[in-house]
């Protein structure tokens, strides 16, 4: 892994974002606006994967920009990448709000047979950049089916208990197996 | 950090377990809730960028909905208004705004004020106003309707509230008379901005349809 420079293009965009959240959190709103910019894409992605469809995706958006407005001076650039604190901060204000509107997700899940993924990494590659590649590349070593619960708990804010609902199977059986999941996510991830 | 605790860790930052004991060791244990933010970031690269974009409508809806303070660099004491602090001096400003005589004040001297009116795609509109004479030219550079009606509206200094100025012609430039109880809204510093509406104007004194530009009113 090489190490951060800082001519690299990621921690200019990091620096970039940073500065603009500090501006936010002098409540300048051009530099809300500036911030909106960078990462509105990413974002959207976010809301989108967890409501479906556009019209709640950009309620959820507008609530999100509030929320980091509001909240902008808790991010301390010191300590975390602002992607990931806005990214974070996203999806749980969006999981919040779908939860509060009482759609929380119950669809069955069907889930998927134990067959190696077959999607070449070059696909991955291309879609996420950087530390992201990570998790993507170590969730895809999982079993389908764990992945999927997995990527189901972050995007739909499922439960176990909701989980268990919604791939039949007992509760224990979802806890035992999302948790070995997880040791193994940490395993490759650390 | 044992492996059930960060197993906690991982499933508090996933909401796999809506524990409030948990929650609240997350804000007592800094080491626990470090790992709770190691997890939060992995989780965060989960969320590839997709190819589809906001509309372009988005942002000026956001930006409706922030307090209307003045960010203009070197007026350093609103930058240090946190957003609470802003919206109570709205509402004392909105308050002596309802409470102030109405004295009409002799005309003052000088150059008309103007503001440049930005939407999602840059400049929409331009406005002039001389406070002499109460007249107001609105110059639209990009604004499109369709088959609703543009309406104009200000955010007086120091209020949160927009109030209606009227709808306009959004296809070409129009002059206007502000009578005396609007002129008293329109001042330097005030924001201007646009929204689109059904044909007439909002029927609500609130704007219904999105705003699709806004600016503030400057000394030239």
């Amino acid at each position: 892994m090489a190490s951060e420079s800082t001519d690299n293009p990621a921690s200019l965009e990091r620096a970039a974002l940073s500065r603009a959240l500090a501006g936010v959190a002098r409540q300048d709103r051009a530099a809300l606006q500036e911030v909106y910019r960078r990462t509105s894409r990413k974002l959207f992605g976010i809301c989108l994967r967890i409501f479906g469809e556009r019209a709640d995706a950009e309620d959820a958006m507008q609530d999100v920009y509030i929320t980091i407005w509001n909240r902008a001076g808790s991010f301390d650039p010191a300590r975390g990448n602002p992607i990931t604190w806005l990214a974070t901060l996203t999806r749980n204000r969006a999981i919040d709000i779908l939860r509060a509107s009482g759609r929380r997700p119950t669809a069955p899940i069907e889930l998927a047979a134990e067959v190696a993924d077959e999607r070449p990494d070059a696909e991955a590659q291309l879609l996420e950049q950087g530390e992201d590649a990570r998790i993507n590349h170590c969730i895809e070593s999982l079993a389908k089916s764990d992945a999927q619960m997995i990527r189901t708990a972050f995007f739909e804010g499922s439960t176990y208990a909701d989980l268990a609902a919604r791939v039949s199977l007992p509760l224990g059986t979802v806890k035992s197996r999302i948790r070995r999941a997880l040791l193994k996510l940490r395993a490759c991830l650390s | 950090m044992n492996d059930d605790d960060d197993l906690l860790a991982a499933e508090l930052s996933l909401g796999l377990i809506e524990d409030p004991a948990a929650a609240a060791r997350r804000a007592q244990d800094a080491q626990f809730a470090a790992r709770v933010a190691w997890w939060e970031a992995h989780f965060a690269g989960l969320a590839a960028p997709l190819a589809m974009e906001p509309s372009a409508q988005l942002w000026p809806r956001i930006d409706a909905r922030l307090p209307q303070n003045d960010n203009t660099p070197g007026n350093v004491r609103w930058w240090k208004l946190t957003s609470g602090a802003l919206a109570a001096v709205a509402a004392i400003s909105l308050f002596m705004l309802a409470q102030r005589p109405q004295i009409e004040l002799p005309p003052q001297p000088g150059a008309p004020a103007v503001a440049s009116l930005a939407g999602e795609t840059g400049s929409a509109m331009a406005i002039s106003y001389d406070s002499a004479t109460r007249r107001m030219a609105i110059a639209p550079i990009a604004l499109d309707p369709g088959k609703g009606d543009a309406e104009l509206w200000v955010i007086p200094v120091g209020a949160d509230k927009a109030v209606s100025l009227g709808v306009f012609d959004a296809r070409k430039p129009s002059s206007h008379q502000l009578n005396p109880a609007q002129a008293r809204l329109v001042a330097t510093g005030a924001t201007f901005a646009v929204s689109l509406e059904q044909r007439g104007g909002s029927p609500t004194g609130q704007h219904v349809g999105p705003i699709v530009a806004s600016g503030k009113l400057v000394e030239t």
